[in-house]
């Protein structure tokens, strides 16, 4: 437990950017996404510009893009 | 106008009798500008909302009212929106951030960056604005203003170095750093329930906006000038009507006597303009004797 806790006060900064990328760049990379192509039922495709802003936010963090906040 | 000026008493005991006589006003005009483009950014974001208007003209208007959120916390972090009235002051604060909520920005923070600013204008180790001011471009400016929190970390070191030189600006840091949290959760939250509105009438705006300031506010006054009180700030130009740059044109003034309202800078500078040419401010030869609207070519 104290591993976890430890890892995450180590690891704020990159949460934050995880987490900025994930709910804020992914809602809006799924709008985007979906005002070009009909939004689909729930499959897997819904997950995809969630998953890119997650990835965007890590990538953000590790490169120092402190723009995208 | 020789002769004239060697009769003028210029000490700077009499500079200072004179700069006093503009000081201490409430400057109600940045209290209205700071309340109003909060009210257009707001009546903005419920017009899109309720497809009064399209996203795009939202964008256009949020950014343009954006532009004119910084100026009245700026007013703020000098004391300007209370003026003499200490039972006041508080209205600095209030305005002064409600005013930065287009801009996601804490008072608290920029005021005290703001003032370390004016404490050491142009110094490398120590102006928190001096790596989006000493740049060769405007482009480089605009990025670097939007960069500069990144990993590189320089401007962390000043603020951290400033941090420990003085508690006062690190607890202001501090809780500056809780209001920006949460703007970063505003923001998210929004993104969650308007997307592509909080994408072009929040976030963008903003960076524009930001990227405006640093260009306006930090390098065209001072690119290029050394530390000192009459060598850090300069008279410019870019031949455009005062008015569309903010009046940073004559930021001079504000960095001599930052106790004088925005507003009355341009008083201010009609009568201390034979203090600032024997001073060898830079470019004040070049300034005109009256400033109106005119783009500050003499």
């Amino acid at each position: 437990m104290k591993r976890i806790s430890e890892w995450f006060s180590e690891n704020f900064e990159l949460m934050s950017y995880a987490l900025l990328g994930l709910i804020f760049w992914g809602s809006i990379f799924n709008a985007i996404l979906f005002s070009f192509i009909p939004a689909p039922e729930i499959t897997f495709l819904t997950i995809i510009p969630y998953l890119l802003g997650l990835v965007f936010g890590i990538i953000a963090k590790y490169r120092g893009w402190s723009w995208i906040n | 106008m020789d002769q004239l000026r060697k009769d003028l008493d210029l000490s700077i005991d009499a500079e200072r009798k004179l700069a006093r006589t503009l000081m201490g006003r409430i400057e109600w005009e940045m209290i209205l500008i700071g309340l109003g483009q909060l009210s257009v950014w707001i009546t903005t974001w419920t017009l899109v909302i309720n497809a009064v208007i399209p996203l795009w003209v939202g964008f256009l208007i949020s950014t343009i009212s954006t532009m004119s959120a910084y100026l009245p916390s700026h007013a703020g972090q000098h004391g300007h929106l209370s003026g003499k009235n200490k039972n006041l002051k508080w209205v600095n604060y209030i305005v002064g951030q409600l005013s930065l909520i287009p801009l996601s920005q804490s008072h608290d923070i920029l005021k005290a960056t703001h003032l370390k600013h004016h404490a050491y204008t142009n110094d490398p180790e120590k102006d928190p604005d001096y790596f989006h001011t000493h740049v060769d471009s405007w482009w480089d400016s605009a990025v670097a203003i939007n960069f500069q929190t990144g990993v590189d970390g320089k401007l962390a070191k000043i603020v951290e170095k400033l941090a420990i030189e003085d508690p006062k600006f690190g607890e202001a840091m501090e809780r500056g750093g809780n209001v920006a949290l949460g703007f970063l959760m505003a923001n998210m939250i929004l993104a969650v329930l308007f997307p592509l509105e909080t994408l072009l009438l929040w976030w963008l705006p903003r960076k524009i906006a930001t990227s405006y300031l640093g260009i306006v506010f930090s390098h065209m006054p001072h690119k290029g000038l050394t530390i000192g009180r009459y060598k850090d700030t300069k008279f410019w130009t870019n031949g455009i009507p005062r008015f569309f740059n903010h009046s940073m044109q004559i930021h001079v003034m504000h960095h001599m006597y930052p106790n004088i309202c925005h507003f009355d800078e341009p008083k201010a500078i009609e009568l201390l303009r034979p203090f600032m040419i024997a001073r060898g401010i830079p470019g004040a030869e070049d300034s005109p004797e009256k400033i109106r609207f005119n783009p500050m070519r003499s």
